[in-house]
């Protein structure tokens, strides 16, 4: 059970069926730790290639998605899979069973959007 | 960490302080971890690396905290009291010093109703009417200003820096019953008619009590209201503290010249002092030296001050008669403090009945 901005406490819909798009910030951070779980920095690394610098996070737009995805549970908390003895401790993120499955049907989303495209003939190449 | 790039993270920590106080609680910490790492990993890259990163923190930072923020206000009233920096019993809330934001709060209507004030005299005293109008629109602008904190406040729960905006606004509304209307027709009524606001002048207050309602949807400020003030009874004396600001200006109706300017600028100092050693003291003993300490020297201002300006002063109204003498007014000044502080420290009658009420073998 979640509480969502208009205060309706409503189950969450099972990712399938989820009809909202996902934000390029929160598709990217949810593919970053699909591999294993990722501190802050890394994440933040990890976004910007993977979109090829095209979505460069500041630590105030990641750290407000981190809060949103963990409210949404989509995410979770776990010890820093790299620690550094000399360095200040970290928090690492993991993705849990309803976000990696979120991820699975935001990915199937896009492909039907670009499967479409191509059926009308629609350029793929800049 | 280079000492050339401490200055960007001291910058990055001011930043920091601009988000909601339980986003910076949870999360302060590793932001300004993750910003350390991409500065340094910046460094390594040049000088325009560095810009760039600074320029996406600062551009992206006004969205990112207005989205907490707002966050933090739609949440539902009772995951937002979780959310507050104070844990919900009001135990620690009584014997921890004030915070920063909740000390500037507590001091706001003070500083306001005093600077307001002495706009108006300003302009009174230089007789300049840009100035006294100026005042006059601060006025207006104050009194919304204090119905919001009143209204942040409720929704809040009723932390303690609310006490002096619920006694104003108590002590204004019950003033304003007595003005007469102004000239546009206000509920019914219309100016000609020889008509005073009367109970129009609670509709401002009222309408802060609807939303505030409507809000959160629950008693539970007003409960925490009860609860706050039978744990920490100084909060009743600091409501009716908020009230002497005002009541400080209206001693200097019929004077004129710079008497009233210099009044009110002194009190208000005097009285945003007591405020502030209210705010950042500890637990009710301190809070209650803070107050009368501020009383004292609120009414030591006014009586050397009224010594001074009415000593054998004859006015047009006083019919060619001086009324009163400096002795006078130090006789009124120091029979006075007294009253005062009994009518104001009343409520430690309060703590005096929760005292005896949880002493051993009382529960029996």
């Amino acid at each position: 059970m979640r509480h969502i901005a208009n205060r309706h406490i409503v189950r969450e819909p099972a990712p399938e069926a989820a009809p909202a798009p996902l934000t390029e910030a929160t598709f990217f951070i949810l593919l970053s730790l699909a591999p294993g779980p990722r501190h802050g920095y890394a994440i933040m690394k990890e976004v910007a290639a993977l979109s090829g610098r095209r979505v460069v996070l500041s630590t105030g737009t990641l750290y407000g998605a981190l809060k949103r995805l963990l409210e949404l549970a989509w995410i979770v908390r776990v010890p820093d899979p790299d620690p550094q003895a000399t360095a200040r401790p970290r928090q690492a993120y993991a993705l849990t069973r309803v976000g990696r499955r979120t991820l699975q049907a935001e990915t199937l989303r896009l492909k039907s959007l670009v499967a479409a495209a191509r059926r009308r003939g629609a350029p793929d190449q800049a | 960490m280079s000492a050339r790039l401490r200055p960007f993270l001291r910058a990055y920590a001011l930043l920091l302080r601009l988000y909601p106080a339980p986003f910076r609680a949870e999360y302060a910490d590793e932001m300004q971890g993750v910003f350390a790492e991409a500065l340094a990993e910046a460094t390594r890259q040049g000088p325009a690396a560095v810009v760039g990163l600074c320029l996406r923190e600062l551009c992206e930072f006004p969205a990112a905290a207005a989205r907490e923020h707002r966050a933090g206000f739609n949440a539902p009233w009772n995951e937002k009291m979780k959310m507050t920096s104070l844990p919900l019993t009001p135990r620690a809330e009584i014997e921890l010093p004030a915070t920063r934001e909740e000390v500037l709060a507590g001091l706001a209507p003070f500083v306001l109703v005093g600077v307001v004030l002495s706009v108006y005299e300003l302009g009174q005293y230089l007789a300049a009417p840009p100035i006294s109008t100026a005042g006059a629109i601060g006025m207006a602008a104050g009194w919304l200003a204090l119905l919001a904190g009143l209204g942040w406040g409720w929704v809040r729960g009723f932390p303690r820096w609310v006490y002096p905006y619920v006694g104003s606004a108590l002590f204004i509304s019950a003033l304003a019953m007595e003005s007469s209307m102004p000239s546009w027709p206000t509920l019914g009524a219309q100016a000609g008619l020889r008509e005073l606001l009367g109970w129009r002048a609670w509709v401002p207050l009222a309408l802060v009590a609807v939303v505030a309602l409507l809000r959160t949807r629950s008693l539970r400020p007003l409960a925490r209201f009860g609860r706050g003030v039978w744990r920490d009874w100084t909060r009743l004396t600091f409501l009716g503290f908020g009230v002497l600001p005002v009541f400080a200006w209206l001693f200097t109706d019929e004077t004129y010249g710079v008497f009233p300017l210099v009044y009110v600028l002194l009190c208000g100092s005097v009285l945003t002092l007591g405020a502030y050693f209210y705010m950042r003291g500890r637990g009710p003993g301190q809070r209650a030296f803070s107050l009368l300490g501020a009383l004292a020297g609120f009414l030591l201002i006014s009586t050397g001050l009224s010594a001074v300006y009415w000593d054998g002063r004859v006015e047009p109204w006083m019919g060619g008669t001086a009324y009163y003498h400096w002795y006078d007014m130090v006789n009124r000044g120091l029979t006075s403090l007294p009253l005062y502080a009994a009518v104001f420290f009343s409520p430690a009658l309060l703590g005096l009945l929760r005292r005896w009420l949880s002493r051993p073998g009382a529960a029996a």
